[in-house]
C-alpha cells in the first residue's frame, strides 16, 4: 500500500506549481493552522483571510522554503502565527511588524528545525504537554499573552500593572523551563523532569 | 563565539518581541554565521512550534479550500 506524501514531498510539489500537492499540504495542516489563527485574532473572516494568504504565499515562495531545507509545517506555523499576531495588534492600534521580522529572519540562514527534529518532538508530543501543565500559572499567563498575543515584556507589565523587570525575569525562566525540558525530553540534555 | 549570555533569548528573538539592542547582537551574530545562534535559534523554533501547536484545531469552512485554490493562478 503506497505511502501518504510527506509534508516536504508535497512542498516539492507546489515548488513545481503542482495544484494537488497544495490541497493535499492544505487537508494535511489547515484544521491545526486555522485553530491557532482563530486563538489570535477575535474575527473569524480575518483568519479565513489570513488562512489563504498563508497558503498563497506558500504558492508563491515554495522554491525558497524548499531551498532553505527546513520542515514546512513549522514554516507555516510561524507563519501563520506572526500575521495573525500582527492582524490583532493592527486592531488595538499597536505596532505591526511580527511577520515582516521573521521574514528578514528567514532569509538570514538555513536555521529551521528539519523534518525529523519535528517528528522526535510529534513522537513526544504527550509527554510535552505534561511537562508544560507543571509551569506554574502565572508564567503559564505570561507565554500565552508573549506567544499567542504577541504581546512584548513592556506591554505586558503595563497590562499586568507589574514592574516589567519582574515580567522579563518571569516569562524567560517560563520559555527556560520549557527548552531544558524539551531537551530532556528530545534526549539532547539529561535532566531529571 | 561567546554568545552563551544569549541563552535565554532566542525564543524572543524569533517571536520578535525582543527588545531592539539584544535583537541587534543576535541578528548579528547571525549574520555572520554563528553556529551557536544558529544552533540555538532552530531549537527555540522548536520550543515555539510546539507552544503554538498545542491551540486546538478548528476546521475552517469547506468553501474555503477552493477559494484558495481558484486564486493560486492569479498569484
Amino acid at each position: 500500500m503506497p505511502h501518504e506524501p510527506t509534508a516536504e514531498q508535497l512542498l516539492a510539489g507546489i515548488a513545481q506549481h503542482d495544484g494537488q500537492a497544495l490541497a493535499n499540504l492544505y487537508d494535511l495542516t489547515a484544521t491545526n493552522l486555522y485553530g491557532l489563527i482563530c486563538e489570535i485574532v477575535s474575527d473569524h473572516n480575518a483568519a479565513q483571510n489570513i488562512l489563504k494568504e498563508l497558503f498563497l504565499r506558500l504558492w508563491r515562495d515554495a522554491k525558497r522554503i524548499e531551498a532553505g531545507g527546513g520542515s514546512v509545517i513549522v514554516w507555516l506555523t510561524l507563519d501563520a502565527r506572526a500575521k495573525a499576531v500582527d492582524w490583532q495588534r493592527g486592531q488595538n492600534g499597536l505596532r505591526t511588524s511580527a511577520h515582516s521580522r521573521l521574514q528578514a529572519l528567514s532569509k538570514l540562514m538555513s536555521w529551521m528545525p528539519g523534518r525529523a527534529d519535528m517528528a522526535d518532538i510529534d513522537k513526544r508530543r504527550h509527554l510535552l504537554e505534561k511537562l508544560v501543565h507543571r509551569l506554574p500559572k502565572p508564567q503559564t499567563h505570561l507565554l500565552e499573552l508573549a506567544v499567542l498575543k504577541g504581546f512584548t515584556e513592556t506591554e505586558i507589565a503595563h497590562q499586568t500593572e507589574q514592574p516589567p523587570g519582574r515580567i522579563e525575569h518571569e516569562l524567560r525562566a517560563g520559555l527556560r523551563f520549557l527548552r531544558h525540558r524539551l531537551r530532556a525530553v528530545m534526549g539532547t540534555w539529561s535532566a531529571n523532569i | 563565539m561567546e554568545c552563551q549570555y544569549l541563552d535565554d533569548v532566542y525564543e524572543l528573538f524569533l517571536l520578535g518581541l525582543l527588545k531592539p539592542k539584544e535583537a541587534t547582537e543576535v541578528k548579528e551574530h547571525l549574520e555572520r554565521g554563528c553556529p551557536y545562534c544558529k544552533d540555538h535559534l532552530r531549537e527555540a523554533a522548536q520550543s515555539v512550534y510546539f507552544l503554538l501547536s498545542v491551540a486546538k484545531g478548528r476546521k475552517p469552512p469547506n468553501s474555503l479550500k477552493a477559494e484558495i485554490l481558484r486564486s493560486l493562478h492569479r498569484t
